[in-house]
């Protein structure tokens, strides 16, 4: 346990220590301003449409992508990989701890945004609860895209545009034409546990659902299953592939 | 190669099988056989000779194509148990840079299961003696400092087995005799010490045994004495300079152990068949031709040549 823990803060430290972390957090944040400066009976809608489409399907993605890629990937790019490997821990204990620190790490990317645009939200609309569905959206969301990023930058070098090619063709163009494949779109399954939780109907935003029936319960069975799949492949990927 | 049996210790700690390396077409390692018991042993070869590669297959880093590697009779890639026996330099400059000395020993010593990491860390950063900027960040450190940060990284679960790559790269010569000392009391208490260097001397003043790697195989495993007996016989160019280079060229070319010789100013080139006797009959002639030398090295002592020469005819 002490070794999980050691590996899970020193991993969640150096991604939230990257530059690149404070930019993410003001793109997870850009949905807020629009809200922001919606006009004043615009802002059910636009609280909930920007939510989704900025945030949740464009915004999110990209930092959960530039983070996941980077827990395992930032290790074998620097070369201290051998720290965590040459070491008596198991080999599930690495996987399933830097997959940990990966889910912390993009809740606390992703937050600031939610926070902002649920305060300014609830006061614009006078709704103190509203933001409580956007903060599961997100977790669910942070689960599934960890569970899809992390192997990916053990995997790949150019880790990042295999998860861009994801995020934009298999997401966006695929599972938007094809709703056989919405199932497998993180952000729309972190959308079924939102839209879940949000009061009344959302309009547009049901419709990005893509025939994906709402519901908290199955969303966080499937991310669930996901992230169980992801520390396994990653285990073995530890345990089979050269790590130098 | 100095015979068969000279690659086997009697109390192996290290065993390496018959293993091979390859990366696609390219063969990094190839057929080594070899055993690594208490003691400093000295992993030698010039650069691209596969001794990273060997390092990485023996810490579990890379998987062997062919082969098996055991530290203590375990497969370290089968039970990363065993890895708590060994201590690991890297090659690389790698370190996370943002943890200072202290935080980046104790974070090793939490994931090799010492009980105080924090006494613990404190105790190797002792030993490197590097406590003045144990709490400055390790990304700041000069590259010498940071070899050292790795070391006492390495040390800080008092480990067995030792395998460290390149340790002594950038560190200034205070640095390096420290080091040296180290690993010599280390393998002097019965600890295994692989060190690998692609300098020659640096690993004579440290290791009692030494296997020598080149192209991926080894070119030679011995005791310090045989491999260098092996490299006195190498044909040398000696630079021998002096006030009158002709004279002293002229009795030297009469000597049995010395082939050719060319001239340059007032340096003399000379091809040593027998670099050991010239080195003992330079002294003498010059002191019959009452000439004074002023500069005797060899032009030629690189480990590559050493290494050709080694190989030759394989």
């Amino acid at each position: 346990m002490r070794a999980f823990r050691a590996i899970a803060v020193n991993v969640a430290r150096r991604l939230l220590q990257r530059r690149v972390a404070i930019a993410l957090v003001l793109a997870t944040s850009a949905h807020a301003l629009v809200i922001l400066l919606a006009p004043a009976g615009d802002v059910f809608d636009a609280y909930h449409g920007f939510t989704v489409l900025l945030y949740l399907a464009f915004a999110l993605p990209i930092a959960a992508l530039v983070t996941a890629t980077a827990a395992f990937g930032d290790e074998k790019r620097e070369s201290t990989l051998p720290y965590l490997v040459v070491k008596p821990v198991g080999r599930l204990t690495i996987a399933s701890a830097v997959t940990f620190a990966t889910v912390g790490t993009i809740v606390l990317v992703g937050l600031p945004g939610v926070i902002a645009s649920s305060v300014i939200g609830a006061i614009r609309l006078d709704e103190p609860a509203i933001g409580l569905a956007a903060i599961v959206a997100l977790l669910v969301a942070a689960v599934g895209y960890a569970a899809v990023f992390v192997p990916l930058g053990l995997l790949f070098e150019r880790a990042t545009l295999a998860g861009l090619a994801y995020i934009f063709v298999w997401e966006s163009i695929l599972a938007f034409a094809a709703t056989t494949l919405a199932a497998s779109s993180i952000w729309r399954i972190g959308l079924t546990a939102y839209v879940d939780l949000a009061d009344g109907s959302l309009g547009d935003v049901d419709d990005a659902l893509a025939g994906l029936a709402p519901g908290l319960g199955g969303a966080a069975a499937k991310v669930a299953v996901l992230l169980g799949l992801s520390v396994g492949f990653s285990t073995w990927i530890l345990k089979r592939r050269d790590l130098a | 190669m100095s015979g068969l049996d000279a690659r086997f210790v009697a109390e192996p700690r290290i065993t390496i099988d018959e293993v091979s390396k390859w990366f696609g077409q390219k063969v990094a390692v190839s057929e080594i056989a070899c055993s690594i018991g208490p003691g400093v042993t000295g992993l030698l070869g010039p650069n691209g000779a596969g001794k990273t590669t060997l390092l990485r297959l023996i810490t579990g880093l890379l998987r062997p194509s062919e082969g098996h590697v055991l530290i203590a009779g375990v497969d370290p890639r089968q039970d990363p148990k065993i890895l708590g026996s060994v201590g690991f330099v890297a090659e690389d400059e790698s370190v996370y840079g943002r943890l200072s000395a202290r935080k980046f020993v104790e974070f090793n010593a939490t994931l090799a299961g010492v009980e105080d990491p924090v006494v613990a860390a404190a105790g190797a950063i002792d030993i490197v003696d590097l406590a003045e900027a144990a709490d400055r960040p390790v990304g700041e450190f000069s590259k010498g400092m940071r070899q050292r940060a790795k070391v006492a990284a390495a040390l800080v679960h008092n480990p067995d087995i030792l395998v460290l790559d390149e340790p002594l790269n950038g560190a200034d010569p205070v640095q390096r005799a420290h080091l040296i000392e180290l690993f010599v009391r280390l393998g002097s208490e019965g600890r295994t010490v692989l060190v690998s260097s692609h300098v020659l001397h640096e690993v004579e003043r440290m290791a009692s045994r030494i296997i020598a790697m080149t192209d991926g195989r080894l070119a030679a495993v011995g005791d310090v004495r045989s491999l260098r007996s092996l490299m006195t016989d190498i044909p040398q160019t000696i630079r021998i300079e002096c006030p009158e280079p002709r004279r002293l060229a002229a009795a030297l070319i009469e000597s049995p152990y010395t082939s050719g010789v060319e001239i340059e100013g007032s340096t003399i080139h000379a091809q040593a068949a027998d670099p050991a006797g010239l080195a003992r009959a330079l002294p003498i002639v010059a002191r019959q031709l009452d000439i004074v030398v002023t500069l005797v090295e060899p032009e030629d002592e690189s480990l590559e040549s050493v290494f050709r020469y080694l190989i030759g005819g394989r």
